[in-house]
């Protein structure tokens, strides 16, 4: 309990640290809202009359502040460009993100997982080095890559899935939402499933070649009922750390592979919005993906000691 | 009489085509008690192993292993499975690596209870705890509660001999039980052994590098050099100076460096 509470403080502080980092960061690019939106030839008058109507002639500490306060209450702020609320930009996107990144994700773990261990278990057999190889060379490949790849054999060639962009009416047709999405998410798991495969593989043979699984044969388990029932646990410490960091993974993977598939995400939103210096929409998406990630860690972190009791035991201790 | 457990010409080949061992044969009666001694590396580690058939990938084993006439080395890997635990049982040099450590001790125990005795639930924990009680652990309650990291070597190594005998083996496989452990423990683990035969009539296969020890629990002796059988006799008449002269050599540099006793066998 008292590890959690300390868990939870640290994710915390992370947290704060992360926001001051993207607010100052974002401040030091060059270029602003202003000028952006204003284009060129326009006088210094209208460029500051905008700049004190944004709020951005301020010092920065006091606009860190004021956008800190407002986060801490819920309020993401105003679009520079479209005088719209950050959150509604945010939360009319993620009908799209959230599936894409989370069905990437099972698909992924639901390949790999098996994959990984089946490669282990027969490591020196013709299957062992089938999956490594194929898998070596999905990490060597890139992501869009892949979804180019897919979108010219499946979706031009074969005609069977759409080869990009979203339905208008989004899940009011719920089939058309599917297909859509199909290509994306295969796209994205490939990816992620090329690298789980790999941790899940090396989890694998770790335990196999551990003595307790050997105890467990010599009292007359087979070799599958023995990895079973002592290996997974024991190769679940190191995979759910993995299985946390590329949940994360998944999510910057769509935001990448939105722009490949035309779809209207988050991705696609921050596109637009770093090109338009639309600053309030630009460290909402970062900060909230990033406060993804560290959520995930804490999550990961939770979840190991869940599992391992040693790991609760060296609290204790310390 | 015929014997319990009989090795027949045992030859082990890596992938490599490198022999480890070459022709191993000795045999083990019913309640008997073999030592099986030679240095690191002359393959008696191998050979337990080669028993029950859990060489690593890649070795090959043929020969013949006889148990009660039905060879373990041509067995369909079901029936096999069956023998393992169930008629012959291991006990092994580490034991906090031999044990699972995300698993409680008593699960472990209760494990090959289900799989050989199909005892489970109540049952399967009261006869767990009376294994516990059988090698002396006697904490009882506390001991089957535990992780294997939370106890001690002497400890560890008294569950994996009540895993072992769970399942009330005919022959029990000891791979350098003591030398892990510290030198009292080791004493103390030896008397269990000793104690543990002779209560359960289960025949004993002790493998070490130590005379001495293999001086108190066996009565029997096979003498291994690189991967081959130098002599096969009984303790006392290695230790009165056996045949072979690498037996004298090992016997000469045990008494030199310890009290080995000018007679043997367990009193």
């Amino acid at each position: 309990m008292r590890a959690a509470l300390l868990r939870i403080g640290a994710l915390l502080i992370s947290l704060v640290l992360a926001s001051v980092v993207v607010f100052v960061v974002l401040r030091l690019l060059p270029g602003d809202a202003a000028g952006a939106t204003l284009g060129v030839g326009t006088t210094t008058d209208q460029l500051d009359q905008l700049r004190s109507e944004l709020g951005t002639d301020q010092p920065v500490v006091t606009q860190y502040v004021q956008w800190l306060g407002q986060v801490v209450r819920g309020d993401l702020g105003t679009s520079f460009v479209s005088r719209l609320p950050v959150a509604d930009l945010i939360t009319q996107k993620l009908p799209i993100t959230v599936p894409l990144s989370l069905s990437a994700f099972v698909l992924a773990v639901l390949v790999s997982v098996p994959l990984g261990v089946i490669a282990a278990v027969h490591r020196r057999g013709p299957v062992g080095v089938a999956v490594s190889a194929v898998s070596q060379l999905g990490v060597a490949v890139p992501v869009f890559w892949v979804g180019v790849l897919l979108v010219l054999v499946l979706a031009l060639q074969a005609r069977w899935l759409p080869a990009g962009g979203f339905p208008r009416t989004g899940w009011d047709d719920p089939a058309a939402a599917v297909r859509s999405l199909v290509l994306p998410v295969v796209t994205v798991a490939i990816a992620m499933s090329a690298v789980m495969v790999r941790y899940v593989r090396s989890a694998t043979l770790d335990v196999l070649d551990q003595d307790y699984l050997r105890t467990a044969r010599s009292l007359g388990y087979g070799r599958w009922h023995a990895l079973a029932r002592h290996g997974l646990r024991n190769a679940a410490v190191p995979v759910v750390s993995i299985l946390g960091i590329e949940l994360a993974t998944s999510l910057l993977g769509a935001v990448v592979i939105e722009n490949v598939f035309a779809l209207p995400g988050l991705g696609t939103l921050l596109l637009d919005s770093v090109t338009s210096r639309d600053l309030p929409v630009v460290q909402a998406l970062v900060l909230g993906l990033t406060a993804v990630v560290l959520i995930m860690n804490a999550l990961v972190d939770l979840g190991q000691r869940a599992i391992d009791p040693r790991l609760r035991t060296a609290e204790v201790a310390a | 009489m015929t014997a319990l457990l009989s090795v027949e010409d045992l030859t082990v080949t890596t992938s490599t085509g490198r022999r480890i061992l070459d022709g191993v044969s000795w045999s083990l009666d019913a309640g008997g008690r073999l030592g099986v001694v030679g240095e690191s590396g002359s393959g008696k580690s191998m050979t337990a192993l080669a028993v029950l058939g859990l060489l690593p990938e890649g070795m090959r084993a043929t020969g013949r292993v006889l148990l009660d006439g039905e060879d373990l080395l041509t067995l369909p890997p079901r029936r096999l499975a069956k023998a393992r635990g169930g008629q012959v049982a291991m006990v092994f040099q580490e034991p906090l690596t031999a044990l699972d450590p995300l698993m409680t001790v008593g699960r472990q125990i209760t494990g090959p209870l289900r799989l050989h005795r199909g005892l489970r639930g109540g049952a399967a924990r009261d006869e767990a705890a009376r294994l516990a009680r059988l090698v002396h652990l006697d904490d009882t309650e506390r001991i089957l509660g535990s992780y294997p990291w939370q106890l001690s070597g002497g400890q560890r190594q008294r569950v994996a001999l009540a895993m072992a005998l769970a399942c009330e083996p005919r022959v029990l496989l000891a791979d350098e039980p003591t030398t892990a452990l510290d030198v009292t423990v080791q004493a103390e683990v030896l008397d269990l052994l000793d104690d543990l035969v002779d209560r359960t009539g289960v025949a004993l296969v002790f493998v070490t590098h130590d005379l001495p020890v293999v001086a108190r629990v066996a009565r029997d002796l096979v003498v291994m050099r690189d991967g081959r059988v130098v002599e096969h006799t009984s303790v006392g008449a290695a230790l009165a100076g056996g045949e072979a002269a690498y037996t004298r050599e090992l016997v000469g540099a045990a008494r030199a460096v310890t009290g080995l006793p000018t007679s043997g066998g367990p009193r």
